[in-house]
C-alpha cells in the first residue's frame, strides 16, 4: 500500500498498557504512533463546576467527548476512562503489586478455572521498572499535617481486628526528592520535558483525585510515560478512535480511525458516519482497555480468522465491591460522639487492608483487600448514577445524563447537596467513609457481539461466597468504628460495580486457553500485542493498574526483541 | 410471451455458527454452546426453472441479509447466488450451493457458502437432509475456484423449520407460459425445498424406478 502513513508501531490506547507501550518502542527507535479516543487533560483543565462535570462523559455519538466512560450490563456497572492518559486520569493512585501466591493455577475453587502462565518473578524487574517512572510514594502518614482521620481509623479498625495494614505506593508526589512532604510545593523537572508545558505541585490533599488532579501532583500516564515517549519522537494523537483493524496484504497491520472534532462537542454526531483514516504498521500494539480491546477484536473478528476461540472470554470486575460505613462512632461506651473521619481529606486512597488467599500460607478462600475510598463526591456520585440507572433503565448512561440535566438546570444546586439528598440527607457526613473491596473474584464471564453493541454475561453468582466475606469483613471494620454498614448499595439486585474491569483477550500458554501468550502477542498474529486489562485471565486481586503496566513492559521487552531480530 | 418458467420466494434459514471452527457439524454444536446465532433471509429468483436445473452454470439470485449479531448485526447480501449440483453418480444426488456475498459491521468483505444435499435413496430422511445446509463464512468475497484457498472465518450449520418451510411455500410466485408450467415451476420449488423429490415423479427421466 503506497500513499498510506505508516509506523514501525501504531499503539491504539494511552492507559497504562499503551503509554508504556508507546513510551518503550519509541525508547528503542521505533517510529510510533499512539492513537487515543480522549481528549488532553493538562492541570487545572479538569472540570469541577456542576455544569461541566455532568457533560464530562464518554458518548461521542450523542456529542459528549469526556472522560467518564459508564457501561452498563447485566451483572454489573463498570467505570473506565477516555483520555490522554487513560485510567490513570481517574484512578486512585494505588500501585499495589499482584501477590506472588496469587498468579494461580487451574484454580480448584468454586469451579473457577484460572491459570496464569507468568510469575511474579517475571513481573517483578517490570514493576520495579513501573514504580520508578511513576515516581511511587507512599502516604506519609507519620509526617506532620499528614496524620489524617480516615487513615488512622482504618489502621486502628486492622489492629484491633488483627489485620493485616499497609500504606501502599501510590502514584502521587507527595515530597520532591529529598525533600519533607509539604502540600502545594513546586515540583522539581523530570528529565524529559512534560508534554502539557505546565507546572505541577505536589499533593494537596483534596481528595478530587478521581475526577481528576488539577494540581498536577497525580503521576497519571500523561505527566510521565507519554511525555517520555514524546520526547523520544512518539506521535500522539488524541481524539482519534480506531474503528478498524486488520493485517495487511503484504504482513503489518492496517489500522483505521475516526477523528473526534472538537467541534462536534456537544452535537449528535453518529461516530460509524466519520470518515476514517488509514494507517499502516508493522507491529500493532493494542492497549484500548479491557472494554476497549475485546470490543475492537469483536467487531474486527473476521480479519482474524485464526484468532482464539477464547476470545470474549475470563472477563471479571477483579471482585469490586463497594460499601460505605455511615455514622461512625468514637468514645467510651455511653459517651460515644461521632467520629470525624473526613473523607474529603487526603488522596482517595491512602491504606490497604489485605485479608490472605487459600493459596498464600495463613489463608483460605478467595483473598482480597479493602481500601479506604476516601472520596465522599464521587461516591456519591457514583451511587446515584447507578440507582437511578437500575430504577430507570438499563442504560445507565441516560440516567447519568438525566440527573446531571436535572443538576444542571438548577443554578442554585450544589454538587455535594445535591448527592447527600439523593442519598437520602446525611449519609454522607464526616463520620461516613465507603470502602472499596477487590480480590479474586471468579473469571467466568463472557464478553460478545449483540446487536452491535459489547454485552457481558458475567454476574456475582459464581463468586457470592467470596463476595459474602468481602461485606463480612466491611462488616467488622464498620463495627469496630461504631457504625453501621450500608452494604453494596446494588447488592439487591445482584450487581456490583467494577472500576477495574479485566479479561476478554485472556493470556494463556496455548491457544486453546488464551487469545494471546505471555508476552501479549496474539497466537497466529505475530507482532500484534496485547497489552492493557483485557490480557487478563483473572482478577488481580490487588489494584490491577501497576500489574497491567508491567505485563506491557514485559511484552515490550519481547516485541523489541522481536524487532530488532527482523532488522538483523 | 417468453417460453421460460420464472419462479420465485423466500427463504429464511436459521443456526448456529462458531467462529475459528472450519467443520459445520462441529461449528454448530460449538455455536450452540456459545449461543451464536445465525440466520439469512432471501429472496430467490430463477429466470428459468428448467435450466436452472438441469446447467448449474445457471444460477438463480439471491437477495436479502445475512444476521448474526457477532458479525454486526443485519448485514445486506450485496451479491447472492444459488446453483444446483449433480454431486454424485446419478442425477439424483444434487447439491444445491449457495453463494452470498456480504460484508461485515466493520466493512470486512465476506461470503456465506452453504451446501444442501437433495438425495433420494432408500433412508434417506428427505426432510432432515434437504432442510439443512452446512455453512461456512470464508474471508474476502470468494468464487468457487478461489474457494479452497479462503480462510474460513466461522462454520455451522442452518436449517429450516416445517412451519418457515409452510411460510415460505407462501411466498412462490411463478410467471411462466402456461398454468401448467407454472404448475410444474411449483412442484419443482416443492421437490428441491420441501424434500419430495420432484425428479422422480417429474423431472428427469429415470434409469431406474422410483421409490
Ligand atoms: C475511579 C477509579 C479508580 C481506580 N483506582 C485504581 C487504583 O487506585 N489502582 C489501580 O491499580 N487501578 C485503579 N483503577 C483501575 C485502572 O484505572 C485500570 O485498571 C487501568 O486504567 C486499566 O489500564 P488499561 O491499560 O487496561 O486501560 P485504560 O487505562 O482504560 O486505557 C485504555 C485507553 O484506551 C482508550 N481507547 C479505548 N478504545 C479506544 C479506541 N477504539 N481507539 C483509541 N483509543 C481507545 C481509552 O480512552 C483509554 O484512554 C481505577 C479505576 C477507576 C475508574
Ligand atoms: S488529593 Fe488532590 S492534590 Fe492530591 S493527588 Fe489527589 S487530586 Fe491531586
Amino acid at each position: 500500500m503506497t500513499g498510506l502513513e505508516h509506523f514501525d508501531a501504531v499503539v491504539i490506547g494511552s492507559g497504562f498498557g499503551g503509554a508504556v507501550s508507546g513510551y518503550r518502542l519509541a525508547e528503542a527507535g521505533l517510529s510510533v504512533v499512539v492513537l487515543e479516543r480522549g481528549k488532553a487533560y493538562p492541570p487545572g483543565s479538569f472540570p469541577r463546576n456542576p455544569a461541566d462535570l455532568g457533560r464530562n462523559f464518554w458518548d461521542p455519538s450523542a456529542g459528549l467527548h469526556g472522560m467518564f466512560n459508564i457501561w452498563s450490563f447485566r451483572g454489573l456497572e463498570a467505570v473506565v476512562s477516555s483520555g490522554l492518559g487513560g485510567g490513570s486520569l481517574i484512578y486512585a493512585n494505588v500501585l499495589l503489586r499482584k501477590d506472588e501466591h496469587w498468579f494461580v493455577h487451574h484454580d480448584p475453587f468454586d469451579g473457577g478455572y484460572e491459570t496464569w502462565p507468568i510469575s511474579r518473578a517475571d513481573l517483578d524487574p517490570h514493576y520495579d521498572n513501573v514504580e520508578t517512572m511513576l515516581n511511587a510514594q507512599r502516604f506519609p502518614f507519620e509526617s506532620d499535617g499528614y496524620g489524617i482521620a480516615k487513615t488512622k481509623a482504618m489502621r486502628d479498625a486492622a489492629d484491633g481486628l488483627g489485620l493485616e495494614w499497609q500504606l501502599p505506593p501510590l502514584a502521587v508526589t507527595f515530597h520532591n526528592k529529598d525533600r519533607p512532604p509539604v502540600p502545594g510545593e513546586p515540583l522539581a523537572d523530570r528529565e524529559f520535558p512534560n508534554l502539557h508545558g505546565l507546572p505541577r505541585q505536589t499533593c494537596r490533599l483534596c481528595g478530587e483525585c478521581d475526577i481528576g488532579c488539577n494540581y498536577g501532583a497525580k503521576n497519571t500516564l500523561d505527566h510521565n510515560y507519554l511525555s517520555a515517549a514524546k520526547h523520544e519522537g512518539a506521535t500522539i494523537r488524541t481524539r482519534c478512535e480506531v474503528r478498524v483493524i486488520r493485517p495487511g496484504e503484504n504482513g503489518g497491520y492496517v489500522v483505521q480511525y475516526v477523528e473526534h472534532d472538537p467541534m462536534n462537542e456537544g452535537r449528535h454526531t453518529e461516530t460509524k458516519q466519520l470518515p476514517l483514516v488509514t494507517v499502516t504498521c508493522d507491529r500493532l500494539v493494542l492497549g484500548a482497555g479491557t472494554f476497549g480491546s475485546t470490543y475492537l477484536l469483536l467487531r474486527n473478528r473476521s480479519a482474524f480468522p485464526s484468532i482464539s476461540r477464547a476470545l470474549g472470554t475470563r472477563f471479571c470486575g477483579n471482585g469490586d465491591l463497594l460499601g460505605l460505613m455511615v455514622e461512625t462512632k468514637t468514645g467510651r461506651p455511653g459517651h460515644e460522639r461521632p467520629r470525624r473521619l473526613n473523607g474529603a481529606e487526603g488522596p482517595v486512597i491512602t491504606s490497604a487492608i489485605r485479608i490472605p488467599d487459600g493459596s498464600d500460607p495463613d489463608g483460605q478462600g478467595r483473598g482480597f483487600y479493602i481500601e479506604d475510598a476516601g472520596f465522599p463526591e464521587f461516591a456519591g456520585w457514583l451511587v446515584e448514577m447507578t440507582q437511578a440507572g437500575s430504577r430507570a433503565s438499563r442504560v445507565l448512561r441516560f440516567a447519568v445524563k438525566r440527573l446531571l440535566a436535572k443538576l444542571t438546570n438548577d443554578p442554585r444546586s450544589d454538587w455535594g447537596a445535591a448527592i447527600s439528598e439523593a442519598l437520602g440527607g446525611a449519609e454522607l457526613s464526616v463520620s461516613s467513609l465507603p470502602l472499596l473491596g477487590m480480590g479474586r473474584d471468579v473469571p467466568d464471564g463472557n464478553m460478545r457481539l449483540n446487536d452491535g453493541r459489547l454485552d457481558v454475561d458475567w454476574t456475582t453468582e459464581s463468586s457470592q461466597p467470596f463476595f459474602d466475606r468481602v461485606e463480612q469483613t466491611m462488616r467488622d471494620i464498620t463495627e469496630y468504628l461504631g457504625g453501621s454498614f450500608q452494604p453494596n448499595l446494588l447488592s439487591y439486585l445482584d450487581r456490583v460495580i467494577s472500576v477495574h474491569p479485566l479479561g476478554g483477550a485472556p493470556m494463556a500458554d496455548n491457544p486453546a486457553d488464551g487469545v494471546v501468550d505471555a508476552y501479549g502477542e496474539m497466537f497466529g498474529y505475530p507482532e500484534l500485542y496485547v497489552v492493557d486489562g483485557s490480557a487478563m485471565p483473572g482478577p488481580v486481586g490487588a489494584n490491577p493498574a501497576l500489574t497491567i503496566a508491567a505485563f506491557a513492559d514485559r511484552a515490550m521487552d519481547h516485541a523489541i526483541e522481536h524487532a530488532s531480530a527482523g532488522r538483523a | 410471451m417468453s417460453g421460460e418458467t420464472r419462479i420465485r420466494f423466500t427463504e429464511e434459514m436459521k443456526g448456529h455458527v462458531a467462529f475459528g471452527i472450519d467443520d459445520p457439524e462441529e461449528g454448530r454444536d460449538a455455536g450452540a454452546a456459545d449461543r451464536t446465532s445465525f440466520m439469512f433471509h432471501l429472496t430467490i429468483e430463477t429466470s428459468d426453472i428448467d435450466r436452472f436445473y438441469h446447467e448449474p452454470e445457471h444460477e438463480a439470485t439471491a437477495r436479502g441479509w445475512i444476521e448474526c449479531d457477532q458479525l454486526g448485526g443485519r448485514l445486506p447480501v450485496s451479491q447472492g447466488v444459488f446453483n444446483l449440483f449433480v454431486a454424485g453418480d446419478t442425477p439424483r444426488q444434487r447439491e444445491m450451493r449457495y453463494r452470498l456475498f456480504f460484508t461485515d459491521g466493520v466493512g470486512n468483505p465476506l461470503t456465506f457458502v452453504g451446501v444442501k444435499k437433495v438425495e433420494d435413496h432408500k433412508g434417506f430422511d428427505v426432510w432432515t437432509d434437504t432442510s439443512t445446509l452446512y455453512s461456512r463464512v470464508l474471508q474476502g468475497h470468494v468464487t468457487a475456484e478461489n474457494e479452497e484457498m479462503a480462510a474460513v472465518v466461522a462454520a455451522g450449520v442452518l436449517r429450516i423449520l416445517k412451519r418457515d418451510f409452510a411460510k415460505q411455500v407462501t411466498t412462490f410466485r411463478a410467471s411462466g407460459p402456461s398454468l401448467r408450467a407454472k404448475a410444474r415451476g411449483f412442484l419443482m420449488f416443492l421437490g428441491l425445498f420441501g424434500g419430495r423429490l420432484f425428479e422422480v415423479y417429474i423431472a428427469a427421466p429415470t434409469e431406474e424406478e422410483g421409490p
